[in-house]
């Protein structure tokens, strides 16, 4: 068995910086218990100007003066960690949650990989859209991964002959409650090793099961407690804009960064979307938009393509709040087919300049023609779905006559001064079947500016169908 | 100059013969050499004075998509079949007004499935048709715009430019290579 911890231990500003906020503002959290509001962590911009945990606000405030103050939003920290659970699936079977982190069993797809390099390198790629700081944990035992991950990283393969770094590790990286490692401290107990060396039995009577619990687990002498990460069949990730968005230009940034999140979700899942809805939060109102694409995508560029497209020709309601992305129906990608030799991929670019078209003009906008045997001119055609394959020409398609390389949608009424009969009358007597039949004398004419027409004249007169040109 | 034009049965105008590439990439087919990757304008008084006479050869040898942007009617297949076009490679993009014609004409062109797009595109500034001429140039697709005859008074950045009257063209503007040369 070999498991892999991966940790976040800047959670809370890498969903900051999600949001847009740049990196370089000084941001805080506030530590939630008490009356008093001290500073509970820091990002890197703050620790530069000189904050650290445990100050109160007016001293911080007064050290930087821009600061930007943060809550703990434990529902987005669990999105974040479901979404890093979801671009892992790839390479693991077995998913545990932590607090602030996610364990994968990688022993077993070891084989796929080759070696832990290589896993490690396509792990990296894979989560790397979601943005988050991590640090990694290698070792035998999920407990002792996590150790290690939240240690600032570091691989412990083996613990029996490694007994000294494991011995090394700090105490007040445990997930273990803040004063019970502060008792641990003061009674001169600050690695790991020094844990080892007192009898378990005392420990326990002198500090409580937890310890014990946690210990026998670092060894491998219990399961872990964790829960399974159980991917979901929905995908939902929402954002809060830092500033109210007027325009949809506005929104690229923030929506860019839902369709990489929901890419790399489904790309650790192998599975694509065909649809996804957008919520616009506005402060009176919550505007949802349906965005379609042909077929299943799970690509960043085409999922944001699609929504850009869409969201172009509308007006916004009112000023934009937050945006959020939800995906239903998820359906597994199939390899596309085609023919040999890179036609594939000028397919799918096709293929992608269709929906394109037809997300912007609509459906019905863009299509192909294909052949009908009907005598009935403007039967002999019909238009077909631009994605369809057009059929090959059914059997008796060929007219009689010259045809018109143009035609009208309707035959329009002319009157026959304006014209020269050049060659005719061809009879066209059909459809008798069905209600729609003609009876027409069809003649080849030249207008009064030089074009070649196609004319017919029936019981009610003389009409301009077409034109050879 | 008046230069006769294609005969006016281009079911004998069946062989493909393309120049090799140089400057200014030609497709040549008969009588009508098309410049490849560029901005070409064909300028009429009015629809419906011979622009198949050009398309049905160009299209029977033209191998990948071809879109047609707000044709001005239905490109009828029945006639289109007889004359060799493959319809499997058409697309007909209806679209009404001029911001979205040039829109989608850019888009084709810039897809990277290297189309030749025609574009019956009534007004267009100058500004508008450079950016598709470099759309062209750039996504490697080839734009014919079908234009009123008026339009021959405007500067243009088409590389080729020809007028169409009563089946007969005249050439605009092109250099030697990339001209209409008599049947």
């Amino acid at each position: 068995m070999l498991w892999l911890a991966l940790f976040a231990p800047e959670l809370p500003f890498d969903l900051l910086k999600r949001q847009g906020h740049p990196p370089q503002r000084p941001a805080a959290l506030l530590a939630s218990d008490g009356r008093v509001a001290l500073i509970a962590a820091v990002n890197a911009a703050a620790h530069r100007a000189g904050l650290t945990p445990g100050q109160s606000l007016a001293h911080a405030h007064t050290l930087a003066p821009g600061l930007l103050l943060l809550r703990r939003d434990p529902k987005a920290e669990d999105e974040a960690l479901e979404r890093l659970a979801s671009c892992a699936y790839r390479f693991s079977d077995r998913i545990l949650l932590a607090e602030g982190a996610v364990l994968l069993e990688v022993g077993g797809s070891l084989r796929l990989f080759g070696d832990v390099e290589t896993l490690l390198a396509r792990l990296h790629d894979a989560v790397s859209p979601l943005g988050l700081t991590l640090r990694q944990g290698l070792a035998p035992e999920p407990e002792l991964a996590l150790l290690l991950a939240r240690s600032g990283g570091g691989r412990l393969l083996d613990p029996v002959r490694q007994r000294r770094t494991l011995a090394a590790l700090p105490l007040a990286a445990a997930p273990l409650p803040s004063a019970l490692v502060a008792e641990l401290a003061e009674c001169g107990l600050s690695s790991v090793g020094g844990l080892l060396q007192q009898p378990r039995a005392a420990l326990g009577e002198r500090f409580g099961p937890e310890l014990v619990a946690w210990l026998a687990r670092l060894l491998g002498e219990r399961p872990p407690p964790y829960p399974a990460f159980v991917p979901q069949e929905r995908f939902h990730a929402a954002l809060d804009l830092p500033q109210p968005a007027h325009t949809v230009p506005e929104l690229a940034f923030a929506l860019r960064r839902l369709c990489q999140e929901l890419a790399a979700c489904l790309s650790g899942r192998h599975l694509g979307v065909e649809r996804f809805l957008l919520c616009l939060r506005s402060r009176q109102s919550l505007e949802e938009i349906e965005v379609s694409l042909r077929s299943p995508a799970a690509q960043a560029e085409r999922l944001f393509a699609a929504a850009e497209t869409v969201l172009a020709v509308r007006t916004l309601r009112g000023p934009v709040l937050g945006l959020s992305l939800e995906a239903e129906a998820l359906l597994p990608l199939l390899p596309s087919q085609g023919t040999l030799w890179g036609t594939v991929e000028a397919e799918g670019r096709l293929a992608e300049l269709i929906e394109r078209l037809e997300q912007r003009l609509g459906e019905a906008a863009v299509y192909r023609l294909g052949l009908i045997a009907d005598h009935r001119p403007e039967r002999a055609f019909y238009r077909l779905s631009a994605s369809a394959d057009v059929p090959p020409a059914p059997a008796g398609c060929a007219p009689a006559g010259e045809r018109p390389t143009w035609l009208l949608p309707a035959p329009r009424a002319v009157a026959i001064a304006d014209y020269t009969l050049l060659a005719g009358p061809e009879r066209i007597e059909s459809g008798w079947w069905d209600g729609a039949d003609i009876r027409r004398d069809y003649y080849l004419a030249r207008d009064r500016a030089g074009r070649r027409c196609w004319l017919f004249r029936d019981r009610r007169g003389w009409f301009l169908h077409g034109f050879f040109a | 100059m008046e230069r006769a034009f294609l005969p006016e049965h281009p079911r004998l105008w069946r062989g493909a013969r393309a120049l090799p590439p140089g400057r200014h990439r030609v497709f040549a087919q008969g009588a009508l050499s098309l410049p490849l990757e560029n901005l070409s304008e064909c300028l009429l008084p009015a629809p419906g004075h011979g622009e198949w006479q050009i398309l049905a050869p160009l299209l029977t040898c033209w191998d990948g998509p071809v879109l047609l942007i707000a044709p001005p009617w239905i490109p009828y297949p029945p006639a289109l079949f007889a004359l060799g076009v493959p319809l499997a490679s058409l697309l007909v993009v209806e679209a009404e007004t001029p911001p979205r014609r040039l829109w989608a004409a850019e888009t084709a062109l810039r897809s990277g499935c290297r189309p030749l797009v025609l574009a019956w595109i009534e007004r267009a500034d100058f500004t508008a048709l450079r950016r598709l001429r470099l759309a062209a140039a750039e996504g490697r697709g080839t734009l014919l715009l079908f234009r009123p005859l008026e339009a021959a008074a405007e500067p243009s950045p088409a590389v080729l430019r020809f007028a169409l009257q009563e089946g007969r063209c005249r050439l605009l503007k092109g250099s030697a290579a990339s001209s209409l040369r008599p049947a």
